[in-house]
């Protein structure tokens, strides 16, 4: 902390920082490893404690979940209803989010707390009458009831993020162009949107992940053809013995997806994340 | 066209979404709970008044898992905070790869619960988990940590423990990083230790931040729902059953729809309860409308 630390002091510090943060980084990440090992070894081997690069890695259990399994149908799925769910969430929400950023009112922050109530709720409390009612719309094990019940869920944040982002863009620009005789569905569209674009996009990614990982509304309200590949990991535990190899490797595949938008999007993410929670 | 009915029509589609599946559905929970319905009978439902509350608050079993939720999540947000800002504040001091430290410790937080819940029932196994093994090669007796009905619920705990510190350690840290370095140069010519920076200092101004990662974590350790589910079912026996285990072994294992109505809407209001308690009570909203 202090100012006057001597270089050797300094590098101590340093050692003690770093070694910490390898600690932690061992504890987040060796789930993900001992995933990884145990999807790589050969089914004799799976119940062995031994450590990658001491057994012999076979891609057995990779071959067994994409080409002798149903697992890319629904992890086809899962992409299909997770990019829907964005492409309505996203603008429905944004346009709600522009609105509440934009209008002055009375009791703004309570009605904003009334949304918020949606995003607090379990969804088990939520779950019963939405079941009945995709039972009464003959909607169950359809990719379309999902979709709407995930662009519910994520509605709230949806609106919670993008508000704080239109709140940063100057409205004087917005003003300007009125001026200019741009419509107001215009200057969101060809201002707002362009420069709070950013923002949007984090949302839209942590939207994508949240939907690609749910479970609970896919396992009540799926069978086959609309099942998502989370409801499918549990399926690997047969009623004589689990699969734990197959498990292992389709859950590798399945973390592949949310993995890889974060390194691809790394600022956004971040920024997502803490600017929709500190804005919040 | 005016400014107000356009604002009016932005927030529409999102209206309508909130009616047809957030309002319409309460309603009909909050009906649904005071009769007798059940989809295993093909008897239409019977008005029953609040049957399914009194059956609710003399059931032991609910208020087991009403007092295990509690305990859930008092610990589930007491923890990950303390971690959470150990961990922010120890980042904050490092300024080289402190961005790529920050997207590591993410990634607990982004891998799909039902992988982290089946991952570490691997890893919990009493036979062949890897942590048993590490325990018995220092010389520690095994732990059944999802057989036995005094830990389970810890060994579930301890899952949303590790998905919940980035949550916290990502505000916290945002929260670190606002603060003026000014401000700890002026603490320190007054002859202020780091310690009492800390106090003085840090933690003031973390306040809001704070806050923000308690409601939050409050808010996803009360739906906690695939980590307990996948892991032990709630069980052994009802050990680790917390609310919304109970309420999808009532609505979906035993089709009792008119008493797992009554006890979402009790969890509902509960989890309003709770969180606009934490609200009130700091004033985050309230700071909010005065600055």
């Amino acid at each position: 902390m202090g100012f006057d630390l001597s270089k050797s002091e300094k590098t101590i510090k340093n050692i003690l920082v770093y070694s910490f943060l390898t600690f932690f980084s061992v504890i987040c990440l060796f789930p993900l490893y001992w995933l990884l090992t145990t999807s790589l070894k050969p089914s004799l081997d799976v119940f062995s404690p031994a450590m990658l690069g001491t057994f012999k890695i076979t891609f057995e259990n990779y071959e067994q979940v994409l080409f002798h399994d149903k697992f890319p149908n629904y992890l086809l799925n899962s992409a299909i209803i997770s990019l829907a769910t964005v492409l309505v969430s996203v603008p429905v929400g944004s346009m709600a989010g522009y609105a509440f950023a934009r209008v002055k009112m009375k009791k703004k922050e309570t009605w904003f707390f009334i949304i918020l109530t949606t995003r607090m709720a379990p969804a088990v409390t939520f779950a019963v009458p939405i079941y009945l009612m995709m039972v009464k719309l003959n909607l169950v094990d359809n990719k379309f009831s999902l979709i709407c019940i995930y662009t519910f869920t994520n509605l709230a944040l949806c609106i919670w993020l993008t508000r704080s982002f239109f709140e940063e863009v100057p409205k004087e620009i917005e003003e300007a162009a009125k001026m200019d005789g741009v419509s107001s569905f215009g200057c969101f569209l060809r201002f707002a949107v362009p420069i709070a674009g950013g923002g949007i996009v984090a949302t839209a990614i942590l939207i994508f992940i949240f939907t690609w990982n749910e479970f609970f509304f896919a396992s009540i309200l799926t069978q086959n053809s609309a099942k998502t590949f989370t409801v499918h990991l549990t399926s690997f535990f047969g009623s004589r013995r689990i699969l734990w190899g197959e498990l292992a490797s389709a859950s590798v595949i399945g973390s592949m997806m949310p993995i890889l938008f974060a390194l691809a999007t790394k600022k956004y993410i971040v920024r997502g994340l803490t600017m929709g929670a500190v804005k919040g | 066209m005016s400014e107000k009915i356009f604002m009016r029509l932005m927030t529409l589609p999102a209206l309508l979404v909130f009616l047809f599946l957030g309002v319409y559905p309460t309603v009909e929970a909050l009906y649904n709970s005071l009769t007798d319905y059940r989809l295993t009978e093909t008897a239409p439902r019977q008005f029953v008044f609040l049957k399914n509350y009194i059956q609710m608050f003399t059931t032991l079993r609910f208020w087991e898992a009403l007092g295990r939720t509690l305990l859930f999540v008092l610990f589930s947000v007491l923890l990950t905070y303390c971690i959470g800002l150990l961990i922010a504040f120890v980042l904050n001091k490092a300024p080289k790869l402190r961005n790529f430290f920050r997207i590591l410790f993410l990634v607990p937080m982004i891998i799909a619960p039902t992988i982290t819940a089946l991952n570490f029932k691997f890893m919990y196994n009493n036979n062949f988990g890897i942590f048993n093994y590490i325990l018995n090669k220092v010389g520690i007796q095994s732990i059944d940590f999802l057989g036995n009905p005094d830990i389970s619920l810890m060994s579930a705990l301890l899952v949303d423990i590790w998905q919940g510190i980035p949550l916290a350690m990502l505000i916290l840290l945002a929260g670190l990083e606002s603060q003026p370095r000014s401000l700890y140069e002026a603490a320190m010519l007054d002859g202020a230790n780091s310690l009492k920076c800390f106090r003085h200092v840090t933690m003031p101004l973390l306040r809001n931040f704070s806050v923000i990662v308690i409601v939050l974590r409050t808010m996803d350790s009360l739906k906690v729902y695939e980590i307990i589910q996948l892991l032990t079912g709630g069980g052994p026996g009802s050990s680790s059953e917390t609310l919304n285990i109970y309420i999808s072994k009532v609505g979906f294992n035993w089709f009792d729809m008119g008493y797992a109505s009554s006890l979402g809407i009790f969890t509902l209001y509960f989890v309003m309860f709770i969180t606009s308690r934490i609200i009130k009570a700091t004033g985050i909203f309230g700071t909010k409308e005065v600055a």
